[in-house]
């Protein structure tokens, strides 16, 4: 991903990224184009919000009688089994989909960095100096965390947000490679870590085979830092870590 | 009545002129007769599109179930400018159920596979009477397609299927099948008067 990728080149794909048709190596360049181009962003995204509203001429159909109520009951419980609301954030459509992840163990991939960075935020939350909401961390002082959770809602990991210059995203899921053993028809190879910032623009760093470390330096404070998410080659999002709104 | 927050309100009046949106916003916060409405509202689409890919009514209606629950738990994500919130809800819905049929080892509905009772014509792709202005609109837009484009456009975003999987089934090269997508695409977002 050198950013050999034209806008002539991506232009003509853009209804294949609008789609998540594209794959590999070839979904790799056009995002790495994209991340520096705001006008093929603007084409994408129109062609995206397109795709979407086809949906609109789906087939409707009568559910069985008392599906509403079940559903409402569902919310209710879930409701009782967190602590209310949904989770606030200033995220864009990262958390949909996502095959579901077991909570594995081991092994675990973690650097030093980010144990000093984790057991910094937990010494924090201790203290009392950083808020922890639902699923996510206060956006409080200089360290976050949030845990990453699928789209189906399985707590995977937790993603660290430590401030400095530059401030620095961590991310840990545990047992990464048993996941990937599980589902094996998830595309080998490169992941994208995605900061989405407050503003709706997004930092974005590829991490292919060669790369040991889940972090990513994002030129912004703590506290701009909306929502992490693990998306693959295919642009499938697998987790989102959700931080707190101050 | 009882302390259930999100117990169904005795009738409907009132809410049935409010805006999906607002229904929404209402459904997102909490509050019970929004959240009622709301799932009211939609219930039909939801489990219309589930029924469509998963063609199985008691696997659809668990699909339609999470994919509301799943609406609700990442309410805060719908962004208004990147669409309706019944486009936002339909994606959620068709990714799973997509991820349902593919997590038992089934591939995605084909346009042979779907049931009687579903027209699969998509010249005709639903009621436009009853349907809300701006889905009649889109309906009456992709009809306008020309027809080959129509059906490859239809079968990668509502049936979930790759250009690939279009390929096969109609026997067509994959590359005619990208450009009919990309074509067909392009078409709707301009008559639609897309723009970002």
């Amino acid at each position: 991903m050198t950013g050999r990728t034209s806008c002539e080149h991506v232009r003509e794909l853009a209804p294949d990224v609008a789609l998540g048709l594209l794959t590999g190596e070839e979904r790799a360049e056009a995002l790495d184009h994209l991340e520096g181009c705001e006008a093929c962003r603007a084409e994408v995204a129109s062609l995206a919000v397109t795709a979407d509203e086809v949906l609109l001429a789906s087939p409707e159909a009568d559910p069985p009688p008392g599906f509403a109520d079940r559903v409402l009951a569902r919310l209710a419980a879930e409701r009782a089994a967190g602590d209310g609301l949904p989770a606030v954030s200033g995220a864009r459509r990262v958390a949909e989909a996502g095959p579901e992840r077991p909570r594995a163990s081991r092994p675990r991939r973690r650097l030093r960095v980010v144990a000093l960075a984790a057991a910094a935020a937990i010494a924090l939350v201790i203290a009392g100096l950083v808020a922890v909401g639902r699923d996510g961390g206060g956006a409080g002082d200089d360290v976050a965390v949030a845990v990453m959770r699928t789209g189906m809602g399985h707590a995977v990991g937790e993603v660290t947000a430590a401030g400095g210059d530059p401030t620095v995203i961590t991310l840990d899921v545990p047992g990464w490679d048993e996941v990937l053993e599980r589902w094996g028809d998830a595309p080998a190879g490169s992941y994208w870590l995605v900061a989405e910032h407050e503003d709706g623009t997004r930092t974005m760093r590829a991490l292919t085979a060669d790369v040991d470390d889940w972090s990513m330096r994002v030129d912004a404070p703590v506290d701009d830092i909306a929502t992490v998410s693990m998306l693959d080659s295919d642009g499938r999002v697998w987790c989102t870590g959700w931080f707190a709104p101050t | 009545m009882d302390g259930d927050p999100f117990a169904a309100p005795s009738g409907r009046e009132g809410v049935w002129e409010v805006s999906y949106e607002a229904l929404f916003a209402g459904y997102a916060s909490g509050d019970p007769e929004a959240a009622a409405a709301f799932v009211r509202r939609v219930e039909r689409n939801v489990y219309g599109l589930a029924l469509a890919i998963v063609h199985d009514p008691a696997e659809a209606q668990d699909v339609a179930q999470e994919a509301l629950v799943r609406a609700w738990r990442f309410a805060a994500s719908f962004d208004p400018r990147r669409g309706s919130v019944m486009a936002w809800l339909l994606g959620i819905t068709r990714n799973v159920a997509l991820d349902s049929v593919r997590g038992r080892g089934r591939r995605p509905a084909t346009v042979a596979d779907v049931p009687a009772g579903w027209s699969v014509d998509t010249t005709d792709l639903g009621d436009v009477v009853d349907r809300r202005e701006d889905a009649a609109r889109v309906i009456d837009l992709v009809r306008e397609l020309p027809p080959a484009q129509r059906d490859a456009l239809v079968s990668v975003t509502l049936l979930g299927l790759s250009t690939r999987e279009v390929s096969e089934r109609d026997a067509i090269p994959h590359g005619t099948v990208k450009t009919r997508v990309r074509l067909a695409l392009r078409k709707l977002r301009d008559d639609m008067g897309v723009r970002q």
